[in-house]
């Protein structure tokens, strides 16, 4: 062996050569294939981080422009007639991850306080109640198809439902908007606490993220189906139609 | 009376299921499209040829010979046909054992493209091998454990019946047997995970069996590490197919899928796509660690060398800059060209490495006899009206999972 060259091709030095060179292709490669430049255009229009983090009320995302019913769902104002309406932060950490949704189908009419979809979590299935009165103009398939993009993203891509509303403006009215909502969601949080197993809240709260078994399982694994169904009003005792909040 | 009740009962199941509804004479009219005329013109012509392989042997229809093992039969039936029906293991792997449920629309397509991949290869085989009363021979009766041969047909006769189990809940959804129906679904999990394990094995047995002939496969393809270079290139194949499959039938026959599916197949086919132009890139590197560990680099500048070059960048790194382009792009469109760019890249480096490259410093090499051709286009037409012949009926691209409906 006399040159480098004959070093690196008779003790097949290339091969660990081509394995590293890989390697490190492979982080240039990664970081490449992942930024794109359609998020980074997104990006650019999205509202700051200081701003989205204003957004958050004890861990619940209650974003600008949108309004809440207290069953714990949202309402948007589309273009036109139409409202988009889907379960709030507060609500999908409640349940945890949703297994299953059983929405309404379109041109079925819904009324405002009454129960208006079904969704499934950890074997339980509960009602909730539609924030607003109108027709069902749209189903969102990626919600039907792969119901924890709600847990995912709940005022984004998890949307529920496009419904057309011909009171639009009186709609919204009767809803809650975002600096009530804001108070109302610390009401809500400082009615977890209340919860007799209250001690496990502070580790649960702490996950700002989609927490995947849910606060209310933490709470009491027992009687979490009970809390929800406080929460989203539909609780076996409160029978009576409930509206305007 | 009964009697009149249950055959009025049997003509309804038989054009309900059979005839789409439509009676005898309907079907017939409406099966006389000029593709469907073109398809019965290839089969008319072809299987005489098959009848003539079987009637006066393989020296009828091909210039196989032992100098030349591999013909169209084998090198484009079963090599280049595994690779591409490896759709069924890849997709259920992802959804059922690594959880990317979102792809659950793509589950029965691709087990079904897997089984008929599979079938088909079983065909090529059988008229490849002649005497198919004798196929079990190497698996039962003189089996040797020291043979590649004896693993692949083990695999492939376990595989073939393992992807039946996994498609079928879509045949007893079809047949509407509830019970069964059940019963299919709760095999799933186990029958997927024997599927990754014989998958795996068998695509990798395919690329081991060229290791018993070192001399003869040219040194830029000969490597020991065949087995995983051709389980790696499996592996994007598969994903392409998928994606060109679906693009295909949502454009072809989109009564027969799902309106939901059409507003989320450009995120899964994007999805696919990065998942193929990662594993493209390991296979870039991993094929030119196959040329150092031989130390072929000066072959690189032989006639070989451009058709290896070819390979490795006209059908491997082109495409996977394409697709990586199309996950930057967010542009379906692009994965959907890399995809069909891929696949014809395996199929010639399958192609290559059973016939172009086997026995290459051999004079006098023939080409493939033209009735092989013939052949291989009329199974090839077979299996295409076939997989038409199941979407059609069978719910593949329709229903929803059971636990997510619409009220």
């Amino acid at each position: 062996m006399h040159t480098l060259f004959e070093f690196v091709t008779y003790t097949k030095s290339v091969e660990y050569l081509i394995a590293v060179g890989f390697l490190l292709l492979f982080v240039a490669f990664w970081r490449y294939i992942n930024t794109s430049p359609v998020a980074a255009r997104r990006t650019a229009t999205a509202p700051s981080l200081a701003s989205r983090l204003a957004d958050y009320v004890g861990g619940f995302l209650v974003p600008d422009q949108t309004y809440f019913h207290p069953g714990h769902a949202w309402v948007r104002a589309e273009s036109g007639d139409v409202l988009t309406v889907g379960i709030d932060d507060f609500g999908q950490k409640l349940v945890g991850k949703i297994d299953t949704l059983r929405l309404p189908k379109v041109g079925q009419r819904l009324s405002q306080g009454e129960p208006a979809w079904e969704l499934g979590a950890a074997g339980e299935v509960f009602n909730m109640l539609s924030p607003v009165s109108g027709e069902v103009v749209e189903v969102n398939p990626n919600a039907l198809w792969t119901p924890w993009v709600v847990n995912q993203d709940p005022f984004g891509d998890g949307w529920l439902l496009k419904v057309r509303t011909p009171r639009k403006t009186a709609t919204l009215r009767s809803l809650l908007g975002t600096d009530l909502a804001k108070r109302w969601i610390e009401d809500a949080r400082a009615r977890l606490l209340v919860q007799p197993r209250h001690e496990n809240l502070g580790r649960v709260l702490a996950d700002v993220g989609p927490a995947r078994d849910g606060i209310a399982r933490a709470l009491d694994n027992e009687h979490w189906g009970e809390i929800v169904r406080e929460f989203f009003l539909t609780a076996e005792d409160e029978h009576e139609t409930r509206s305007n909040p | 009376m009964t009697e009149n009740i249950s055959k009025v009962r049997q003509s309804t199941w038989f054009s309900e299921k059979i005839l789409l509804g439509l009676t005898i004479k309907d079907y017939l009219r409406v099966l006389a499209t000029p593709i469907n005329i073109l398809a019965a013109l290839v089969i008319m012509v072809g299987l005489p040829f098959i009848v003539m392989r079987y009637v006066f042997g393989l020296a009828a229809v091909t210039y196989s010979s032992n100098d030349q093992p591999f013909g169209l039969f084998l090198s484009w039936g079963l090599f280049a046909g595994v690779p591409m029906a490896s759709t069924g293991f890849i997709m259920a792997t992802a959804v059922y054992l690594f959880g990317l449920k979102e792809y659950k629309p793509l589950v029965r397509p691709a087990v079904l493209t897997g089984f008929i991949g599979y079938f088909f290869a079983v065909i090529f085989l059988l008229i490849d091998l002649g005497q198919p009363w004798r196929l079990p021979y190497p698996m039962i009766r003189s089996f040797g454990t020291g043979s590649v041969l004896f693993l692949v047909a083990w695999h492939v006769a376990l595989y073939l019946s393992v992807q039946f189990l996994e498609f079928s809940p879509a045949v007893f959804e079809w047949l509407e047997a509830k019970r069964l129906h059940r019963w299919a679904v709760g095999l799933t999990i186990g029958a997927t995970i024997f599927g990754v394990i014989l998958s795996t094995l068998h695509q990798s047995a395919l690329g081991a069996m060229f290791l018993l002939a070192p001399a003869k496969l040219h040194p830029l393809w000969y490597t020991p590490y065949l087995p995983v270079l051709f389980f790696v290139s499996a592996i994007f194949c598969g994903m392409s197919v998928i994606i060109l499959e679906a693009a295909l039938v949502y454009k072809l026959m989109p009564k027969r899928v799902d309106p939901r599916h059409f507003q989320t197949i450009d995120r899964l086919t994007l999805g696919l796509g990065k998942a193929a132009a990662i594993t493209m890139l390991s296979y870039f590197c991993l094929k030119f660690i196959a040329v150092a560990h031989e130390n072929a680099w000066p072959l690189l500048a032989t006639s070989y060398g451009r058709l290896f070059l070819l390979e490795v960048g006209g059908f491997v790194l082109v495409p996977g800059f394409i697709f990586v382009q199309a996950t930057r792009r967010r542009s379906a469109a692009l994965a959907r060209l890399a995809a069909a760019i891929t696949v014809p890249g395996v199929i010639l480096n399958r192609l290559t490495v059973s016939f172009f490259a086997l026995n290459y410093d051999l004079p006098n090499r023939e080409f493939f006899h033209p009735r092989e051709i013939v052949i291989a286009i009329t199974i090839i037409t077979i299996e295409l009206l076939l997989y038409r012949w199941v979407v059609n009926r069978l719910p593949v691209h329709r229903g929803l999972p059971a636990d997510s409906y619409v009220h």
